[in-house]
């Protein structure tokens, strides 16, 4: 073995990690490329409609539980007891006939 | 000499590797930050982009069921109320017919006469009332001037006018030269009750 063997395997390790930084910058490039691609995909107005659409679908559920939520209170009122009324009726009779 | 540049050769070779492997895992972790900052910021925008949209259409759907159901709601509540108010007129106008056993109608008409006098600080009345009402107070009016001027300390005298008006019950009370009148009728009592109740009566009967 002789210093040329030794200067020859400096210079293919030196070729080695050359290759690996090109490599690297590679991937970061391929990086910066699919990046570019993602933020693309924040406009894209399909992938919009598809997510508000999704959303309209849930405010329609959400709506449905108030409707029902609401025809309930409203049930409850149509049915509301006559003898309640009638309590009620009394205290403004008597508001009507308290003299000062 | 052989031997101690094998030494350095494998050195070299060991030291190569790992500056090869650093240096691709140092590329892989930035390739991996640079897609995860652009998913984050992807995120960001898409939402700030959808998120204009979305509170419009919410209200645009939840807000028309909302406001009809809150009408259809309303309008049940007030049409209890009134009818509460419907009940109490029906009792009056028993009261005023004579026809309730828990209440005296002419002991009623005095009280509504005190209140009023009280109320106009006059002594010489003039009480319009209607036709019924206006021959009951014809059969009570010295009973009630002496009532009236015992408990009110003062010589009361009371008469009543031709006119006649179309209430339920109750009286309308002037002074001698017309610049003051008081309404004690039955409707306009039922009007100031319902003025001042409404709202109480609401959270009486739908708390």
């Amino acid at each position: 073995m002789s210093i040329e063997t030794l200067i020859s395997e400096e210079l293919e390790a030196k070729r080695k990690i050359e290759e690996a930084k090109k490599e690297a910058q590679k991937i970061i490039e391929e990086a910066k490329r699919k990046a570019e691609q993602i933020l693309a995909s924040a406009s894209d107005p399909k992938r919009i409609q598809e997510y508000v659409s999704e959303k309209e679908d849930e405010y329609k559920e959400e709506a449905e539980e108030l409707r029902k939520k609401y025809e309930e209170q409203l049930k409850r009122l149509k049915e509301f007891p006559e003898p309640k009324i009638k309590e009620a009726a009394e205290l403004i009779l008597k508001e009507v006939l308290k003299f000062e | 000499m052989s031997e101690s540049l094998q030494v350095l050769i494998d050195e070299l070779h060991r030291r190569s590797a790992e500056e090869i492997k650093k240096i691709k895992s140092e590329a892989e972790a930035e390739a991996q930050k640079i897609i995860e900052d652009a998913k984050e910021r992807a995120e960001r925008l898409f939402l700030e982009k959808v998120s204009a949209e979305l509170p419009t259409l919410r209200n645009k759907i939840l807000g028309s069921v909302e406001g009809e159901a809150r009408t259809k709601i309303l309008l049940e509540k007030d049409r209890i109320v009134k009818r509460a108010f419907e009940l109490a007129k029906e009792t009056l106008i028993a009261i005023a017919e004579g026809k309730s056993g828990e209440y005296k109608y002419d002991e009623i008409l005095y009280q509504l006469i005190k209140e009023a006098a009280v109320k106009l600080g006059e002594k010489e009345l003039y009480i319009i009332a209607n036709e019924k009402d206006k021959k009951l107070l014809s059969s009570n009016i010295t009973s009630f001037q002496k009532r009236l001027s015992e408990e009110l300390g003062d010589v009361y005298t009371i008469e009543i006018e031709p006119e006649t008006i179309n209430v339920i019950g109750g009286v309308i009370i002037r002074n001698k030269d017309r610049t003051k009148i008081y309404n004690n009728t039955f409707d306009g009592r039922l009007r100031t009750t319902e003025d001042r109740l409404r709202g109480i009566l609401g959270k009486i009967l739908f708390k």
